[in-house]
């Protein structure tokens, strides 16, 4: 039972924001859905006509599109869909970690060592995942079933029915998780084989149709067999049969992985050898390199699979969405919600859909901000801090270093982005504006800098996990402000609560300039606070 | 500049870091001389750690201050750390990167140090660079720490438990870095659990106990308060009267008389007790010096 309740524990900051943030933008979502189809010219049917040939260009996304005419089949499109690939790459990461991540920290010998076996370990561990997953389940499940009361399509067993399955579908996720860490050499490589997995699998589920040669693959997903009961679709409800075999998939992968987990050694995986320890130098090593001179390249080279990863994956986001751009651009000029989140009419439907994907940039470079911060914390608890600062090298200086890190990171992340929207603008033969996307570039940078001097302000003075849980709570509930003040047509002055909002729409035009300077402030001002915090406060214990 | 400031390494007077519940460090005044190697014995939690977080301005005193080769150890901290070799108590995680990553970050930090001395020093305590850091054991990542705090020959070593962990030919090889060190003019702050290793390593120690310096002073000077325990046979149990002016003779105690298997503590001199022993015509004499430990261990025995 401690086993169970610890790995709860664990996972209660995570559980915790996916109940808040699914249940949020279900409630959102559904609220401004079924305003748009009750203003929408010609109705539902009319909405749901000229928002089909869109969601068919995007289907790798998420599909099937079906009864978009009706709240639960749109919320389902729409929100389910994409939750269910979300949680289910939540799950499976935390399934690679569930068991390697203490072995790698060597917190999990005591507990073996007390002659609990590694079968009972890894079956309390996941039973501990397992209630969390069942939390955040009927979280979001209740958030659903609030947005169909609120707008009239009460649906609660509908919308208990969808979330089981997608909470199965998770759990299959979970436990392919749990496997691959049992088979590979570290807790990172499974992680990563996982998240590859589970993202193909998703995106060949929605790509590849029932009748096409490749067909079968669906059956191989477990996404699949999740849409079999998307019962707040008209025309569908539980599907026992796909629900009990999702159960049997997840139990039959973690009773592989708990044989695996008892023939391998401890602290490798059942494929890979463990590195003989060797005695004596084998080889001559150079140790000294230009790029470890400074704490900030050393952190960038250190990093440097992780930017990438950063880099390709916001660069494939961009390119995607550049090339739905033929495809999804009507939507701008139909709904009345995206034009409130493009900053309004006024400019071409080209521009609107520029100006909507380079705004996602923003959200992207804040997140990337914010895992910088995680590994501050990790660096503080994990007593690289005190190592460091035992060199010449002051606490101020070291944030300043951070910052610089951080820069390049968001450089980079940005500069790929923007290269490949102009790309992509070439293509599809769309029009764009150069100095739009250099202001875009340079509002990016200024607000990751904003971000940034806010997280190192909350490190320093908070020195633990809350620190970026506050941080991280802040630039959510600033995001989703602005989708929400165009959603419910908030007054104005809410605008202000958000550093989203200060950022505008830059490919459009500069933000006024109160924005800029407060943007401005946040950075500069914030950077010198968190400098000087640093020379006043602890670096250690 | 005073003379003392010349004389000390390690200047700190009335400093205090006060954690609340009795834990931290309270009113330390501690000199630590140019040229020699002070331990700092204490149990878990004792303040040691502390100690040394203070004077290298990882963490900042409530009271009281510091100073480190003459210098202030919060104003000149930077310039105190290039002449400082720091091992710290507790050993950094640090996934994905190789020891040689480590040792080049830090070496990198200094403005570079000189990669044969990075060579002998892997060499001398068996480590290969090339390997990942996580990997390594518990022993061999002490190991990249020791290679942190000794590669840029420094004028200070303050080593917090340097022989956590290394088996002993290792331990020994860390005696005799230390040893080389202050051969060459260093001095060394060095903390420990194992008193046997200070005994052989150190030239005064310091006994700290719940946050406050209990007593310093050299190895002789410790030595000169250090109990004998006597064991000796005699031919026929003395009489209570007998045992009574034993008992009362200057520095014997804890007497105990098992049969003829007559058994003591000696503080001090042992003449008063040798000339009582030859007056009842001794048959068997066993006389053994507590160690360093024991007189440890009897200073943190419960007040009761």
């Amino acid at each position: 039972m401690a086993i169970i309740l610890g790995t709860v524990r664990e996972h209660r900051v995570g559980a915790a924001a996916w109940i808040i943030g699914g249940a949020a933008s279900m409630l959102f979502m559904g609220l401004a859905l079924h305003e748009e189809m009750a203003s929408f010219p010609g109705g539902p049917q009319a909405l749901a006509a000229s928002v089909t040939p869109a969601a068919e260009a995007m289907r790798v996304l998420r599909w099937p599109a079906e009864h978009l005419e009706t709240l639960g089949g749109y919320l389902t499109f729409h929100n389910v869909m994409l939750v269910s690939g979300f949680l289910a790459l939540y799950a499976a990461l935390q399934g690679a970690r569930l068991v390697r991540g203490p072995e790698e920290r060597h917190s999990s010998e005591d507990v073996l060592a007390t002659g609990w076996s590694r079968t009972a370990y890894l079956r309390d561990r996941s039973l501990g995942f397992v209630a969390v997953l069942a939390a955040v389940t009927l979280g979001v499940a209740l958030g659903i079933a609030w947005a169909m009361a609120a707008s009239d399509a009460a649906d609660l067993p509908g919308s208990l029915v969808t979330m089981a399955s997608v909470g199965l579908g998770a759990l299959v996720a979970f436990s392919l998780g749990v496997l691959v860490s049992q088979l590979v050499r570290t807790s990172r490589a499974a992680r990563g084989i996982s998240a590859l997995v589970l993202v193909a699998m998703y995106l060949a589920n929605n790509a590849v149709d029932a009748d096409d040669p490749l067909g079968w693959i669906r059956y191989a997903t477990p996404f699949h067999w999740v849409n079999q009961s998307r019962a707040l679709v008209p025309g569908y409800a539980a599907d026992v049969g796909a629900m009990v075999a999702l159960l049997l998939v997840a139990i039959a992968l973690l009773g592989l992985a708990a044989v695996a987990f008892r023939l391998r050694d401890y602290g490798a995986g059942l494929w890979s050898r463990q590195t003989a320890a060797r005695v004596t130098p084998s080889r001559p090593v150079t140790v000294q390199h230009w790029w470890l001179r400074t704490a900030w390249l050393a952190s960038l080279r250190e990093h440097r699979l992780g930017l990438a990863a950063w880099i390709v994956a916001s660069a494939a986001f961009a390119a995607l969405m550049m090339l739905l751009q033929p495809a999804a651009i009507d939507v701008f000029e139909q709904f009345s919600y995206y034009l409130g989140m493009v900053g309004g009419t006024g400019s071409t439907p080209e521009a609107m859909y520029a100006t909507f994907i380079t705004d996602v940039i923003a959200p992207i470079v804040a997140a990337f901000v914010i895992t910088q911060a995680a590994g501050w914390i990790a660096d503080l608890e994990q007593g690289r801090v005190e190592t460091l600062l035992s060199a010449p090298l002051s606490w101020t200086r070291l944030v300043w270093e951070r910052l610089v890190a951080v820069g390049v990171g968001v450089v980079a992340i940005t500069t790929a982005c923007l290269a490949v929207i102009g790309v992509g603008s070439l293509i599809v033969g769309a029009e764009i504006s150069v100095v739009g996307l250099v202001r875009v570039g340079a509002m990016c940078v200024l607000l990751a800098w904003a971000v940034a001097a806010i997280a190192t302000i909350a490190v320093i003075m908070l020195r633990s996990a809350a620190a970026l849980t506050v941080v991280a709570v802040y630039v959510a509930f600033a995001y989703l402000l602005t989708w929400m003040i165009p959603m419910f047509d908030w007054p104005t002055w809410t605008e202000r609560l958000s550093i989203f909002a200060a950022f505008g729409h830059p490919y459009r035009e500069w933000p006024a300039g109160g924005s800029l300077v407060l943007l401005g402030l946040l950075a500069v001002v914030g950077s010198l606070i968190g400098a000087s915090l640093a020379e006043r406060t602890p670096k250690v214990g | 500049m005073t003379a003392s400031t010349y004389d000390t390494a390690i200047s700190a007077r009335g400093l205090t870091k006060d954690y609340g519940n009795g834990h931290g460090l309270f009113d330390l005044d501690l000199d630590v001389r140019r040229g020699e190697v002070f331990g700092f014995i204490g149990a878990n939690g004792a303040g040691k750690t502390t100690t040394m977080r203070l004077v290298m301005d990882l963490i900042r005193p409530d009271r009281g201050t510091v100073s480190v080769l003459g210098l202030d150890s919060r104003r000149d901290s930077l310039a105190i750390k290039r002449r400082v070799g720091y091992l710290p108590g507790e050993l950094p995680q640090w996934p994905g990167v190789k020891a040689a990553h480590i040792i080049g970050l830090l070496g990198g930090l200094r403005g570079g140090v000189d990669p044969q001395r990075i060579t002998d020093l892997a060499d001398r305590l068996q480590l290969d660079l090339s390997r990942r850091y996580a990997d390594l054991s518990h022993g061999n990542k002490q190991k990249v720490g020791l290679i942190a705090a000794f590669m840029h020959t420094p004028e200070l070593l303050i080593l917090d438990e340097p022989t956590l962990g290394l088996d002993p030919l290792m331990q020994r090889e860390v005696r005799d870095l230390v040893a080389e060190s202050v051969a060459s003019g260093a001095t060394c702050l060095l903390s420990s659990h194992v008193l046997a290793e200070v005994e052989l390593a150190c030239d005064r120690i310091g006994l700290i106990r719940d946050g406050r310096l209990l007593r310093v002073g050299s190895l002789t000077e410790l030595r000169d308060v250090r109990v004998h325990h006597v064991e000796a046979v005699l031919p026929t149990a003395p009489s209570s009267g007998d045992m009574e002016l034993l008992a009362s003779l200057d520095g014997v105690s804890d007497v105990t008389l098992d049969g003829t298997l007559l058994s003591c503590s000696v503080h001090g001199p042992v003449t008063a007790l040798i000339a009582w022993l030859a007056d009842h015509g001794a048959v068997e004499l066993d006389s053994r010096e507590f160690s360093l430990e024991e007189v440890f261990l009897a200073e943190y025995q419960p007040a009761s």
